[in-house]
């Protein structure tokens, strides 16, 4: 090789060796072998491409460079080692070389130490690519989290300690009826009504780490404001910072079957109701018609076995026991058919103008006849409208009274009167008001007598249904139903007040029009 | 008569695919779990016998293996490298996607290069995945091949599977091709 070529050479430490056509090494630099994958064969004479496996395959193209064709070749950072502690990298370059015999062009193959630039290469790049990987692993793992979480038919929701909302799905968001904007950095009570049981719930894990609630049932409110039940399970999920927890809350809409259930309830609590109703019914029907019967069983027998014996007065006597008791029964059937046709709804309205004065005045007489004299019964009537005027004419009068059924009033008013009566002492005082103003009959009846307990009053309208205190005081438990029955035919009202003991006021208010 | 053909293959695929795992099984029949990217390019040789080749009974084929430095989201693989290559193995890491959907970029790169070159698929570490995942990529890989690639093959540098078969095969459509 030239020698000034080689001065060149020297200081920029590049090695070099020059192979004719056939790729037989002819001339080496000293410390060529350095780079050599056999150094013993790096001589003159041998292949170059034994001690450099780089030029296999590229033959043809070092060929073109050697007749001119291709300027040059070149490889960058062949790694030449096995053991990675003593990494060796070079760069190769092939150009033309004239032959100084002038016998055709050689090769000229350039060896340039690469180590430093490519260990530092190796270093920069296995910190990208490791943390690549580490990327594409989180990547990968977040993607399938996210997958799960999406299809989850569930609703997840994810919130901080003070149940700030930062994670929801898409069934949340159906759920609910919010998009993800909506609910996200949003406090859980916005759609929990009753949020302070998570809360507290929370906040019972994080002093004592005790397990969380496990299928706790709320109440939730969507978007639309409809109210539905979830079911939630809770747990606790530890943040990146020691003592800092997030909740994992999932829920499923279980209102469907809460409907169920509460459906089941309600006809459990019928069927109670109706087996109380028939419990009451057979008591009323041993004691109220017993009595009666037994009347008529003794009188009769007492006819058929003493008739010769006894005198025609007690005869009489006999008789007028089976009549009355005969009597009795048969109103207590009236009552009875009464209340169930009205129950079926086969009780009908039929208005007629009614004179309330004189109704009343007339059915306390009756009363009075019926139930026994010594009873007072103090009837006051206040008319402050019509039909408080006077008319001139009967047929103005008719006008101008109420129209209302005066049989069911009858029922309303004779029931209340005589359950006065009843419960209140002999010597007791009843007083019958009726008031009319405002288009609408005041009738108020208040007795001193035994008074209702307050356990028994929610239940005093049902059938059958008698207050404890009753005691030998005999009764059916259909009076009360019957009055609110025909009360609710005229679109009226009637409530009471009673103190045990002391008495009890009953106040029924119809209107003189029933509002349809 | 046995005769000693040498040929040069290459190694491609994103980083990280265990392209040294698969020559160092191979070669030295060893693995490790550690991961040492590897950068420019190394080559090592492994001697295979092939039998009943279409020139000779027996034919020694000497592969030069070119380990290159993997494809990354900066640095795609130096078209010099590939230059006067019989054969490459393109490698894809079945655990990630992404480098088996970037095997036509490696297809189409090399077919440039070296229209005549032989190709086949390694769908490395299918240790680390299920069975009906890996049916369902070697359906895609076929697919993404068609005919300019002689096979997929799915390997395991750490269990050793297919890793001999793969470099046979390549060794001896390129022998063929001669």
């Amino acid at each position: 090789m030239n020698p000034l070529f080689k001065k060149l050479l020297g200081p920029r430490q590049t090695e070099y060796l020059i192979v004719n056509h056939n790729f037989i090494i002819q001339e080496i630099s000293a410390e060529v072998q350095h780079y050599a994958d056999a150094p013993g064969d790096t001589i003159p004479g041998a292949d170059a491409r034994i001690c450099f496996p780089e030029l296999i395959g590229i033959e043809n193209i070092l060929m073109s460079i050697i007749m001119g064709r291709l300027p040059s070749f070149e490889l960058k950072g062949i790694a030449r080692f096995t053991d990675n502690n003593r990494p060796l990298y070079f760069d190769m370059l092939a150009i033309e070389h004239e032959n100084e015999q002038d016998m055709g062009s050689n090769l000229l193959i350039l060896i340039e130490d690469a180590t430093e630039k490519m260990v530092m290469k190796q270093s920069l790049i296995q910190r990208a690519n490791e943390a690549n990987l580490l990327l594409s692993a989180l990547a990968a793992s977040k993607d399938y989290i996210d997958k799960v979480i999406g299809s989850m038919g569930d609703a997840l929701l994810v919130t901080t300690t003070l149940g700030i909302i930062k994670t929801v799905n898409q069934s949340a968001q159906w759920l609910f009826g919010y998009s993800e904007a909506e609910l996200i950095d949003h406090p859980l009570s916005k759609i929990v009504v009753e949020e302070t049981l998570l809360y507290q719930a929370r906040h019972r894990y994080i002093l004592s780490q005790k397990e969380l609630l496990r299928e706790l049932e709320v109440v939730c409110t969507t978007k639309a404001g409809a109210e539905i039940w979830v079911e939630f399970s809770c747990s606790a999920v530890q943040t990146e910072l020691e003592g800092l927890y997030d909740f994992v809350y999932i829920g499923r809409d279980i209102t469907e079957r809460k409907q169920k259930d509460m459906e089941i309830l309600r006809s459990l609590a019928k069927e109670q109701e109706l087996r109380q109703l028939k419990s009451r019914f057979f008591s009323m029907l041993a004691h109220e018609f017993g009595n009666p019967l037994n009347t008529v069983l003794l009188a009769t027998q007492m006819l058929k076995d003493y008739g010769d014996e006894i005198t025609n007065e007690e005869k009489q006597e006999y008789l007028e026991h089976v009549k009355s008791a005969s009597k009795h029964m048969a109103q207590l059937l009236d009552d009875v058919r009464l209340l169930s046709s009205a129950e079926a709804g086969k009780l009908q309205f039929h208005p007629a103008p009614v004179d309330l004065q004189n109704f009343c005045g007339e059915l306390v007489e009756s009363i009075k006849i019926s139930d026994g004299k010594d009873r007072k019964i103090n009837f006051l009537c206040r008319q402050s409208t019509p039909p408080a005027k006077k008319p001139d004419r009967d047929s103005e009068k008719t006008q101008h009274d109420p129209a209302l059924d005066p049989k069911l009033l009858r029922h309303i008013l004779t029931n209340l009167l005589s359950n006065a009566i009843k419960y209140s002492p002999i010597d007791g005082y009843i007083d019958f008001e009726l008031n009319c103003h405002n288009q609408e009959a005041i009738f108020k009846i208040k007795d001193a007598g035994i008074g209702i307990p307050i356990e028994d009053q929610e239940q005093l309208f049902e059938s059958y249904y008698r207050a404890q205190n009753v005691g030998k005081i005999p009764g059916t438990g259909l009076g009360l139903s019957i009055v609110k029955q025909c009360v609710d035919l005229h679109g009226g009202q009637i409530e009471f007040s009673s103190d045990t003991g002391l008495g009890t006021t009953f106040i029924v208010t119809i209107p003189f029009e029933k509002q349809r | 008569m046995s005769v000693t053909i040498s040929k040069k293959m290459c190694m491609i695929g994103d980083f990280g695919v265990g392209k040294t795992s698969l020559i160092r099984r191979l070669v030295d029949r060893q693995f490790s779990d550690e991961y040492l990217s590897t950068v420019g390019v190394k080559i090592s040789r492994k001697t295979i016998i092939l039998e009943n080749t279409k020139q000779q009974e027996n034919v020694t084929a000497q592969l030069l293996i070119w380990d290159l430095e993997g494809h990354t989201k900066f640095k795609g693989i130096a078209p010099t490298y590939l230059q006067g290559a019989s054969g490459v193995l393109i490698v894809a890491d079945v655990s990630r996607t992404e480098t088996v959907e970037r095997i036509s970029e490696h297809i189409k790169l090399f077919s440039s290069i070296n229209p005549k070159g032989s190709i086949i698929i390694a769908l490395n570490k299918v240790d680390l995945i299920d069975e009906e995942k890996l049916a369902l990529l070697v359906e895609i890989s076929h697919s993404i091949g068609q005919d300019k690639v002689i096979a997929v093959y799915t390997t395991s540098a750490k269990t050793g599977k297919d890793v001999d078969e793969i470099f046979h095969k390549l060794a001896y459509t390129m022998v063929e091709q001669t």
